[in-house]
């Protein structure tokens, strides 16, 4: 399910350890950001700024957890529908492998085990995605009638933090609860070389 | 009305269309004999039933259509959020409480409206077209 030899935020995701500081880093950042949405909002810059987080949404999350995309640490969840892409020189350089054919393969295919776990994960992530808008909800209800000043930028935050849990909390679960990929002693006696 | 209206479709709740996502049964109508039993043992046998009451085919179903469902939702999300954002509509502040009802009701109903559109039917086409005859 995990993309042999990926990294995620600079951290390899071989070892479920390193995988896990990787993505607490990764929701620090996503809470620090919702949290600059609440005191600024979009309204400085409005639409702009709405199209730069949607392109940083695109760029980092699909881009370094995968899932969405093909490059990322996790497997592209729609593996069967891989795209084929002639080599160029710099898959050549990456040393990506190739088809017989000679075609660069950007995503393996899934098997059966590997689409249970993906959408074990996505019903566990619905799950969680259900409670916490009925949360945001119930928040943002008693938040309207103390008529807090910046309303639209806690609605905008909100959305934008369950927008954020869409894209990248399957990836997330996936990248916590899958087991090492390599044993234990064998990265002991690599650091120990 | 946000929190019932999509418990009809079930999943989240027992007495739906739907059965309960994580097992849940609608109760019966007070066969099951609990006395002269501690309360671990209880506990034993519920978890035992509520394990029994889903099956390996259930779960693949109902993960699959999770999945399905997130995918849409990726989308839709975002769309909302430009709705609070883009200019012509950041000026109507109704737009914000109608956008989390919406959304709401979207993320409680969508696995179960993808489950009751795609599970085939239950009897035989004939079997229907034969009863309204009669």
């Amino acid at each position: 399910m995990i993309r042999t030899g990926g990294y995620l935020l600079g951290f390899s995701v071989k070892r479920r350890a390193t995988r896990r500081k990787a993505i607490v880093v990764y929701w620090c950042f996503c809470v620090w950001f919702c949290s600059l949405i609440i005191t600024r909002g979009f309204e400085t810059q409005g639409t702009v700024s709405f199209l730069i987080c949607l392109f940083l949404c695109f760029s980092i999350i699909a881009g370094e957890l995968g899932g969405i995309r093909a490059n990322g640490a996790v497997k592209r969840f729609e593996g069967l529908r891989h795209r084929e892409r002639r080599p160029t020189f710099q898959t050549l350089l990456k040393n990506e492998p190739l088809d017989a054919e000679g075609t660069v393969r950007t995503s393996d295919p899934m098997d059966e085990r590997e689409e249970k776990i993906r959408d074990h994960a996505h019903f566990d992530a619905f799950k969680f995605s259900r409670r916490l808008s009925l949360l945001l909800l119930v928040c943002f209800v008693f938040l309207d009638m103390s008529h807090t000043q910046n309303l639209l930028h806690i609605a905008q935050a909100f959305l934008f933090g369950i927008a954020l849990t869409m894209w990248s909390l399957p990836q997330t679960l996936i990248l916590w609860s899958e087991p090492d990929m390599e044993p234990a002693d064998e990265g002991s006696g690599e650091a120990q070389a | 009305m946000v929190i019932s209206w999509p418990k009809m479709l079930g999943g989240t709740w027992s007495n739906g269309m739907i059965r309960a996502f994580d097992g849940h049964e609608p109760k019966n109508d007070g066969t099951d004999d609990y006395s002269f039993m501690t309360p671990e043992d209880i506990k034993a046998r519920k978890a035992l039933e509520r394990l029994k009451r889903i099956d390996e085919r259930d779960v693949n179903i109902r993960n699959s259509a999770h999945y399905r469902a997130y995918s849409a939702l990726r989308w839709i999300v975002p769309a909302g959020l430009f709705l609070l954002i883009a200019e012509p509509y950041r000026r109507h502040p109704f737009l914000v409480p109608a956008i989390y009802v919406l959304l709401l009701l979207v993320v409680s109903g969508l696995p179960q409206s993808i489950l009751l559109w795609t599970e085939p039917d239950m009897e035989p086409a004939d079997e229907g077209s034969a009863e309204v005859q009669a």
